[in-house]
């Protein structure tokens, strides 16, 4: 539910795991532990390649410089990659802004909504309890999917049903989507609604 | 659930996040840059203006001596260990990024929007339900599911044998009208050799 990219997670974990195993096997040939990886062409060439690129960079202060540069903003760039990780949550679950040449801007928070939820869920036979978030959603989503959708963008709700042992999950689908029409009418507004139905931890929190 | 917004929702929750460990490893990637930075740049200044140099610079490696450690500077199981950790994590970041990473989760359908149940809700959900209709005590029936199918194992008492084959069709009928995505098989055994005093 984070906005945090996936695709790039996953080509980043490949390309930083790629170049780790591939210096360990260089510094196993190296150490000419292995000695048939020692052997290898690619190794030699490798660590041949490593020690003029050292030579070098020793021999010139703007080679040295320049490297030294890269290597810090690459350094950056992946600070901020793992910085900008598990975005998205947010604590307003709703947004009315201010009518034309008003000033009566509507921000309704997630508690607020918890409340509602938790207290519809009172009646719930199949799910234990209801546990609401919120995440944000772009403007542009919201519009491609047929949601109201304001300038600051909206925000999707995740409501997480934890159903009671052995309960029927038609019965606990059934529970939070009248948990969500409830909702509809009580905010007058069609907001994304995510449901996923989660088995209790507890063993004695039995179906009625 | 025929919105886009809702099918990518689902599809997130399907699929674990690699959030924690593409910055953990981003970060230790960035940390080795660093390092290489610092020696590059203490480098660039000896040889740029040796006279300003602060004397902590000295006790910075130069590149040459960067590289010559693993000839034998340092000693040779040292370097096999560190050889054997950056392997390691490196065959750990590599698998996490490359394992499909699925949550044994399935997707209902529902007109309003994105709607996911654990396999374990559907597993509880059917050995209940098979311990109603073979007569045993819940605690006979075991259920686990797999990416395709859910296993309900029943071990009744000795002498008493529940009809399999009615089992095997109301499993069916619960996972046909529940529907999920991707589909569940529903797998009934009864154990031949039943539990002694069990109900």
């Amino acid at each position: 539910m984070t906005t945090s990219n996936r695709v790039a997670a996953r080509i980043l974990l490949v390309t930083i795991g790629a170049l780790f195993v591939a210096a360990s096997l260089l510094l196993l040939a190296r150490t000419e532990v292995v000695a048939a990886l020692s052997a290898t062409t690619i190794a030699a060439t490798a660590w041949s390649a490593l020690d003029e690129a050292a030579v070098l960079a020793e021999g010139s202060a703007a080679i040295a410089g320049a490297a030294a540069a890269v290597a810090l903003v690459a350094a950056a760039l992946l600070v901020g990659f793992a910085l900008s990780r598990g975005r998205g949550r947010t604590s307003t679950a709703l947004v009315l802004p201010a009518e034309t040449g008003g000033s009566d801007r509507v921000e309704l928070s997630v508690a607020a909504v918890r409340d509602i939820v938790r207290h519809v869920a009172d009646d719930a036979r199949a799910v234990e309890k209801v546990d609401v978030h919120a995440y944000r959603v772009s403007r542009r989503a919201l519009a491609r999917s047929g949601f109201e959708a304001h300038a600051g963008g909206g925000a999707a709700l995740l409501m997480t049903g934890t159903v009671r042992r052995g309960a029927d999950p038609r019965d606990a689908h059934r529970e939070l989507s009248a948990i969500v029409e409830r909702l509809d009418q009580a905010l007058d507004v069609l907001v994304p609604v995510v449901i996923e139905l989660v088995p209790t931890r507890h063993r004695v929190a039995r179906a009625a | 659930m025929t919105r886009p917004l809702d099918a990518r929702h689902a599809r997130r929750l399907r699929h674990r996040s690699r959030s924690l460990s593409a910055a953990v490893a981003a970060l230790l990637a960035a940390g080795l840059l660093a390092a290489l930075a610092t020696v590059l740049a203490a480098t660039a200044w000896r040889q740029a203006a040796p006279a300003s140099a602060p004397e902590v610079l000295g006790a910075i490696l130069t590149p040459t001596q960067l590289v010559g450690l693993a000839d034998g500077s340092a000693g040779q199981w040292v370097l096999v260990a560190i050889a054997a950790a950056v392997g390691v994590v490196g065959l750990a970041a590599l698998l996490a990024g490359v394992t499909p990473s699925i949550r044994p989760r399935r997707i209902l359908r529902d007109d309003r929007g994105a709607v996911l149940v654990d396999d374990d809700v559907i597993a509880h959900h059917l050995a209940g339900r098979a311990a109603v209709d073979a007569g045993v005590a819940r605690s006979a029936v075991s259920a686990y599911t797999t990416r395709r199918a859910v296993t309900v194992e029943i071990t009744p008492a000795t002498g008493f044998g529940p009809d399999r084959d009615a089992l095997q069709s109301a499993a069916d009928a619960a996972l046909a009208e529940l529907s999920p995505v991707p589909p569940l098989l529903a797998r009934v055994r009864v154990a031949t050799n039943g539990r002694v005093g069990a109900s």
